[in-house]
């Protein structure tokens, strides 16, 4: 079976270092699937390496095929073709994210422009309707507008906008809201759910807070410490996570969210310890130093076992594990 | 400034009849140039001489000072605008290859020679180039000045070396302001958003970075102006150009504080106006500054 | 639901205390491995050690004029060879070090003397105080540091101290401007607010943790002002506004040479070779200790 995208060993380093590594899935068509992990555990890095926008030092290896090409070994003038039309990114803050000294009228239209060869006046048109599809109540006087004369919604409207202009196979969306305030946060999710759904777009959302993937996505893969520890459909995982770093995520999750457990919001009771910084990760298995459950078996890497609900552990929680 | 001047010992009529004169030929020659009329008269004679362009006689030669400076800023004037363009084309070129290269060995050299650059003085470099190009190599002259109306062509060739000593140095200054301004615009997110939509590094750059990058760099041009007019009262003098410089030196030698006053003056009001006409050029750059001003 | 998970408790491996290795290395370490600031050092240090040593012994007497000996080449009785008054360049180059060591280290002081204490006041007071002094500030700013320079040279004469003091004054808003900002860091952290909450005096705050924390910003910004006025010095004493003749200086050596560019071109060169390479040892010491004593404060700039 081949998925709109099919991720295969893929590794980014930084300098030597390992930023990311073997990390394998497919994201299938019309999917959408979560990548869920702390900051600092590789998840914004393999969306970037994805799109080949890695930051100056780091090196991807590996494949990632969409449509049966390889985007890794790909060069630079093809691979600009397929971005923005094939495959489009939505990143985490929009206001660095659009150019601050360019109406954002122009910025959606000068998506159609590179792709679809259209005019300046038959873009701009183009863009209003895509501006108009975000739900943005005015769109021509957003298009008239700079970014710093929006709200922070209005800014990542726009970029979905720009994302969605060419009816991309694969939507690849960097923490979208969580630079947004709650209640913008649900309508710009509803958006982002709505138009995957309206292009065809397979959905990749990355995000550290399990209750907007739980929300969004069908099956999510978890991420730490540059790989992948666990993946499976998002009810189970939820239900019945097997790995015991998703197994504190998940009571973190549902500590904070209870009235009792409310108190120390942004901390992670459950998860002692707290993420090592890059390069400084324990061999064998990533997670080791901060697991409870870790022996001397741990000293060699997991590999992720198991058909549809996989985990990458030597001691998994609970039954069931591959 | 005008006050500083004019409290500080040594009276302007002692000076110009020396030390020999009795007291009562400096009375006299002060009542003749109206030295002795209180100081705030004579300031307030001197600032609406300055707004309406008369700036008086000079204490010594008795000449009007507008003239004088009026033919200096014909050496001066196109000095300062040769010097920038040189400037520019040092600056631009180094500072963006400095920025797209500088993990690779060409952008660290590039560095370091602004480096260098930055720490020769322009009339150490002034004379550097008269011993190469003048003394060496007898391509141009090392000094002296034939004005525009005799021999345009000489004119400029004579400025050519000045405007050289003074252009490269703040070119080299400045150069590393564009290569930090460019180095931002490269990681900056809305460059990889510019990518992610589809265009080709060199693409995205021209179109979403050259004006960004233009906004920081505009800032430090006003200071760069101010450097090359200030500059280029040094360099008159390692070339003896008959600029506003040479004149400002022969002033202060002659203690023709009028004169002094007239230029200092003139200069710091020249700047003034760069500095103005920056901040107005960075509005039109910038849509965010003109929201909260 | 929380119930089904076993609680987390703490690792069972034995852990570094988080960060351990991230700990600062020392000093002296951390200069090693600046280049600039190791470039910066070198050079700085040579030309100090010159200064020092022209103090008790240099080749020939700086002022000893040998007329027969005029415009000698490098050889081994002149290394740099002498001038148009038989005067050894070597000795003189050395003795000149300690007219631009002594005019950097007058300037800068006069610059930190009027600016630190300024910029102290504008942070820790605020409102029309802070405007006042910031307003003063921009106006001395604005007002190139050279033209000032040689306008006092025009009222008072010209002499070292003359340029010294145009220098400073020119460049003491520069530390207000720096003070002012990094002290406003420090007024608003955590830690001043708990200082404040128990009562100690502004005074006392400023003393005890402003100034300590924002020294390494004084000392980076006291090397970089320390190039500018070398700079000015030199260019003053080249116009004839600074250290007047026969007095070593590397700006009057320079004007002193120019007349002979034809003649002996070398004589030039030396003096302005100093005077670059004292610029950019003060710059490269700058910009290596901003790196040395304060990593983040790089990217905060």
């Amino acid at each position: 079976m081949t998925g709109a995208l099919e991720v295969r060993s893929l590794s980014v380093d930084l300098g030597g270092v390992p930023v990311v590594a073997d990390v394998s899935f497919s994201l299938r068509a019309g999917e959408r699937l979560g990548l869920i992990g702390e900051s600092g555990s590789g998840k914004s890095v393999t969306a970037l390496a994805i799109m080949g926008l890695l930051p100056e030092g780091m090196r991807a290896g590996g494949r990632v095929e969409l449509a049966g090409e390889d985007l890794v070994s790909m060069g630079e003038r093809r691979l600009s073709a397929l971005r923005g039309d094939r495959i489009a990114m939505v990143f985490q803050e929009p206001l660095t994210a659009l150019n601050p000294l360019m109406r954002v009228g122009r910025q959606v239209a000068e998506v159609l422009r590179i792709h679809r060869g259209l005019g300046r006046r038959g873009a701009a048109e183009r863009a209003l309707g895509l501006l108009g599809r975000v739900e943005l109540d005015d769109p021509a006087g957003v298009a008239r507008a700079y970014p710093h004369e929006l709200s922070g919604g209005q800014r990542q409207r726009v970029m979905l906008a720009m994302a969605v202009a060419c009816s991309p196979r694969v939507l690849v969306a960097d923490e979208p809201t969580t630079a947004l305030d709650v209640v913008v946060q649900d309508q710009v999710l509803s958006l982002v759910q709505r138009l995957a759904d309206e292009e065809g777009s397979s959905l990749l959302l990355i995000s550290h807070d399990l209750a907007v993937v739980a929300r969004m996505c069908e099956r999510v893969l978890v991420m730490y410490g540059g790989r992948l520890v666990e993946e499976g459909p998002t009810r189970d995982i939820l239900s019945q996570p097997h790995h015991p770093y998703t197994a504190g995520l998940v009571a973190t999750a549902a500590a904070v969210s209870s009235p009792s457990g409310a108190r120390r919001p942004g901390s992670l009771p459950a998860l002692p310890g707290s993420v090592p910084p890059l390069g400084r990760f324990p061999s064998g298995c990533v997670f080791r130093d901060r697991c409870w459950r870790a022996d001397r078996s741990c000293e060699a890497v997991p590999q992720l076992c198991g058909r549809d609900h996989a985990v990458a552990c030597w001691h998994p929680v609970g039954e069931g594990a591959g | 400034m005008f006050a500083v001047l004019a409290v500080l010992p040594g009276s302007p009529a002692q000076v110009i009849l020396g030390t020999q004169a009795t007291p009562s030929a400096v009375h006299a020659l002060s009542a003749k140039l109206g030295l002795d009329q209180p100081l705030w008269e004579r300031y307030a004679r001197w600032v609406g001489g300055l707004v309406t362009g008369h700036l008086g006689r000079s204490y010594i030669s008795g000449r009007p000072i507008a003239g004088q400076i009026g033919s200096a800023l014909q050496v001066t004037g196109p000095l300062v605008g040769l010097g920038l363009v040189v400037g520019l084309a040092v600056a631009l070129p180094l500072g963006v290859l400095g920025a797209l290269r500088h993990r690779r060995p060409s952008g660290v050299a590039i560095s370091a020679a602004s480096q260098v650059g930055i720490a020769v003085p322009n009339f150490v470099a002034g004379i550097l180039l008269i011993i190469v190009f003048a003394v060496a190599l007898h391509l141009l002259p090392a000094g002296g000045f034939t004005p525009w109306a005799v021999a345009p062509v000489t004119a400029i060739r004579s400025l050519a070396l000045p405007a050289v000593a003074l252009g490269v140095v703040e070119g080299a200054i400045l150069s590393r302001y564009v290569r930090s301004a460019v180095l931002d615009v490269l990681r900056s997110d809305y460059l990889r958003t510019a990518r992610a939509k589809g265009l080709r590094p060199a693409q995205a750059l021209w179109r979403h970075g050259l004006r960004n990058a233009a906004v920081p760099v505009v800032t430090v041009l006003g200071l760069e102006v101010a450097g090359l007019i200030v500059g280029a009262v040094v360099v008159e003098n390692v070339f003896t150009l008959p600029g506003v410089g040479t004149l400002l030196l022969q002033s202060v030698q002659n203690r023709d504080l009028l004169t002094v006053e007239d230029i200092v003056m003139m200069i710091a009001g020249v700047v003034l106006v760069v500095n103005l006409l920056v901040d107005l050029s960075y509005h039109l750059l910038d849509p965010r500054i003109g929201a909260r001003a | 639901m929380s119930g089904t998970v076993p609680p987390l408790t703490r690792p069972s491996l034995p852990l570094a205390p988080a960060g351990e290795e991230w700990e600062e290395a020392p000093f002296w370490r951390r200069w090693l491995g600046s280049p600039s600031a190791v470039a910066g050092g070198v050079i700085v240090g040579a030309i100090v050690l010159a200064a020092l040593v022209s103090l008790a012994w240099t080749p020939y007497p700086p002022l000893a004029v040998a007329p027969a000996h005029a415009f000698a080449r490098p050889g081994p009785a002149h290394l740099l060879g002498t001038d148009n008054y038989g005067r050894d360049v070597l000795s003189r180059l050395m003795a000149g070090s300690l007219t631009t060591l002594f005019a950097g280290v007058v300037s800068v002081l006069i610059a930190a003397a009027i600016g630190v204490p300024a910029g102290l006041v504008a942070a820790s007071r605020g409102g029309l105080a802070s405007e006042g002094i910031m307003g003063l500030a921009d106006v001395v700013y604005a007002f190139p540091a050279l033209l000032a320079a040689i306008a006092l040279a025009a009222a008072a004469g010209a002499s070292t101290l003359t340029a010294m003091v145009a220098i400073g004054v020119a460049y003491m808003p520069v530390f207000a401007r720096v003070t002012r900002s990094g002290a406003l860091q420090v007024l608003s952290t955590d830690y001043v607010l708990v200082a404040r909450s128990y009562g100690r005096s502004r005074a006392a705050i400023v003393r005890r943790h402003v100034l300590p924390n924002i020294t390494p910003l004084l000392i980076v910004q006291s090397s970089l002002l320390f190039s500018l006025a070398i700079l000015a010095e030199a260019a003053l004493s080249y116009l004839g506004l600074g250290t007047p003749p026969p007095a070593p200086s590397w700006g009057a050596m320079l004007q002193g040479a120019q007349n002979y560019l034809f003649d002996d071109p070398l004589l030039a060169v030396w003096p302005g070779l100093a005077i670059a390479l004292a610029v950019l040892g003060f710059n490269l010491l700058g910009d290596g200790l901003r790196d040395v004593l304060d990593p983040g404060l790089r990217a905060r700039r």
